[in-house]
């Protein structure tokens, strides 16, 4: 008996048909995930108008590489992976762009905070997390609330394990400190 | 009795559970006694239950199926050859790619190649058979893979060739870590792949590298320099003479030859030479006139008269060719290269000339930073 006839998970066989060229199938698994998607990418560049852009980044390169999904883990965990590394090639290109030789000896102009707190108003944890330094707050998205592991970040950032810590403890600190506690 | 300065680096670790269990007691020990490290404690604690409880699904404003389909169907028509379909109702109009090579043997053949291969040992078989290898895909034409012709997908192993000719192109998954397209007349060998080095060969033609992995994974050797991927995204080309042009997109790309080595960042450009190694980086925005100056002065032993053109013609965006020549050119012309560069771009705080000209290790490192070429450490910000 050929592997496909004992597939029973609905969501093993989408992945199946869509692996086989059908859109619809994928179009479901789209509608199935892309709240968990989006939220990550948003998350991680706090900008609605590039989380979309990046959550469609995402499908489509998910749909380029679906033939590469070998089943070995959850396809849910896949494509976070997937969209995962959509968004750090996107933040590290964006900030070498933004970057480029700026006429200023400001070293803070470099520091990326899209919502800048506004001092003396407490803020809610989402916006507190949006306003937190680039690597700090990809650290925390990733380690907190996507569940990644240290050496998986450093894994996926290209960076030691060790500098994830680090950026996990100054997201905290950085967190306490925005939320008065 | 461990002190709260003790404790107090330790209890990040305690909450996300990596200490061993004798430091686990000791913290513990330390917090049942001490309402100071206990408050400091719950706060991270309560910090993270609220993080981890934030939801998982947040809508997009709208829906992004109908764009995410447009751009299937566009990606669709790039690949495959005019004409073919793909489709929304259910049935397989485009099925990925799988290994189709033209020459399929015939049975008798099969039969005696099987003996012969016997005959030829573990050896043969470990080495060539099961040489390490990646996928391979069509994009357009008949590219060569090896001794075949690639119709469909395939695999390109370890010290295979792919050659594509004017008509041809080809997509190259790198591992699992990226992907090279591969333009038309190129000829691009695997000569590595390992998860810790994938290597290749680019002797004519142009690929597209995009890689997501850690710097250092992939390599590529061409006839005038080594092209090492820093994370990056990227064009190489090749012409028959060996010289190459490199276009880096996102990321960086490291350079090197014999002892020559420069990094070329996003959005900057590198010639190549046979006999010279890779010249000095450019930003993409340089004027044709700067170019011709660098090639003068990299390639064509143009000396005093090709800098004094590079320095007249640079702009604020070409700080990147000064800082590669700062410590290129000889000590005489350094204060003239530092002195141009802090004109276009201001000095970080506290560096100052004598100390970059003595190469000050901070100074030095403050520059860098601040022209965003620290690669090291470009995601501590």
């Amino acid at each position: 008996m050929e592997q496909q006839d004992t597939i029973t998970d609905p969501q093993q066989v989408l992945v199946r048909r869509a692996q086989a060229g059908d859109t619809a199938a994928f179009e479901q698994l789209y509608r199935t995930h892309v709240d968990r998607v989006y939220a990550l990418c948003f998350r991680m560049v706090a900008d609605e108008e590039r989380a979309v852009r990046l959550t469609q980044d995402a499908f489509v390169r998910a749909w380029e590489h679906l033939v590469r999904f070998r089943a070995e883990s959850a396809f849910s965990t896949w494509l976070y992976r997937v969209a995962s590394n959509v968004v750090l090639m996107d933040l590290r290109s964006t900030r070498r762009r933004n970057a480029r030789f700026a006429a200023t000896d400001d070293p803070t102009c470099f520091e990326e905070t899209t919502h800048a707190p506004t001092p003396g108003l407490a803020m809610d944890l989402e916006q507190a997390i949006a306003a937190l330094p680039l690597g700090a707050r990809s650290v925390l998205v990733l380690h907190e609330i996507e569940g990644y592991r240290h050496d998986e970040i450093a894994d996926m950032m290209g960076i030691a394990a060790g500098t994830s810590k680090a950026q996990l403890h100054r997201a905290r600190k950085l967190l306490k400190k925005m939320l008065n506690r | 009795m461990s002190t709260c300065s003790h404790i107090e680096p330790l209890l990040e670790d305690y909450l996300d559970g990596a200490l061993s269990r004798e430091e686990r007691q000791v913290v513990e020990r330390h917090l049942h006694g001490c309402a100071t490290c206990r408050a400091s404690f719950d706060a991270l604690r309560l910090l993270q239950a609220e993080t981890t409880a934030l939801p998982r699904r947040v809508a997009p404003p709208h829906d992004l199926w109908p764009t995410i389909e447009a751009r299937l169907t566009e990606r669709a028509r790039e690949v495959d050859a005019p004409g073919l379909p793909i489709g929304r109702n259910g049935q397989a109009d485009r099925p990925p790619r799988r290994s189709a090579m033209r020459r399929r043997p015939a049975r008798w053949l099969v039969a005696v190649l099987a003996v012969l291969l016997v005959s030829l040992g573990a050896w043969w078989g470990t080495r060539v058979l099961f040489a390490p290898s990646w996928e391979i895909a069509v994009l357009e034409g008949v590219p060569r893979v090896g001794a075949g012709l690639l119709e469909d997908t395939g695999r390109l192993r370890r010290g295979e060739w792919v050659e594509t000719d004017a008509t041809s192109s080809a997509r190259l998954e790198v591992g699992m870590i990226g992907n090279v397209e591969v333009g038309p007349n190129t000829r691009l060998q695997l000569l590595q792949a390992r998860p810790s080095e994938h290597r290749l060969a680019l002797t004519s033609g142009t690929i597209h590298a995009q890689i997501w992995a850690p710097p250092r994974l992939f390599f590529v050797e061409t006839p005038s320099a080594l092209a090492i991927d820093l994370g990056c995204e990227y064009t190489l080309s090749v012409d028959s003479t060996g010289a190459g042009l490199l276009h880096v997109t996102s990321g960086y790309v490291a350079l090197e030859q014999g002892e020559r080595a420069t990094i070329v960042p996003a959005g900057a450009r590198a010639v190549t030479r046979p006999g010279y190694g890779p010249g000095t980086p450019f930003d993409e925005s340089a004027t044709p006139a700067l170019q011709r100056a660098l090639t003068a002065f990299d390639f064509e032993g143009g000396g005093t008269e090709a800098l004094d053109l590079v320095l007249a013609e640079a702009h604020p965006d070409d700080a990147i060719t000064l800082w590669d020549l700062l410590y290129r050119v000889p000590a005489a012309q350094q204060v003239r290269v530092y002195e141009r560069l802090a004109a276009l771009v201001p000095a970080p705080s506290g560096v100052t000339r004598e100390g970059m000209l003595r190469e000050d290790a901070a100074m030095v490192h403050a520059w860098r930073t601040y022209l965003r070429l620290d690669v090291e450490n470009w995601w501590e910000f």
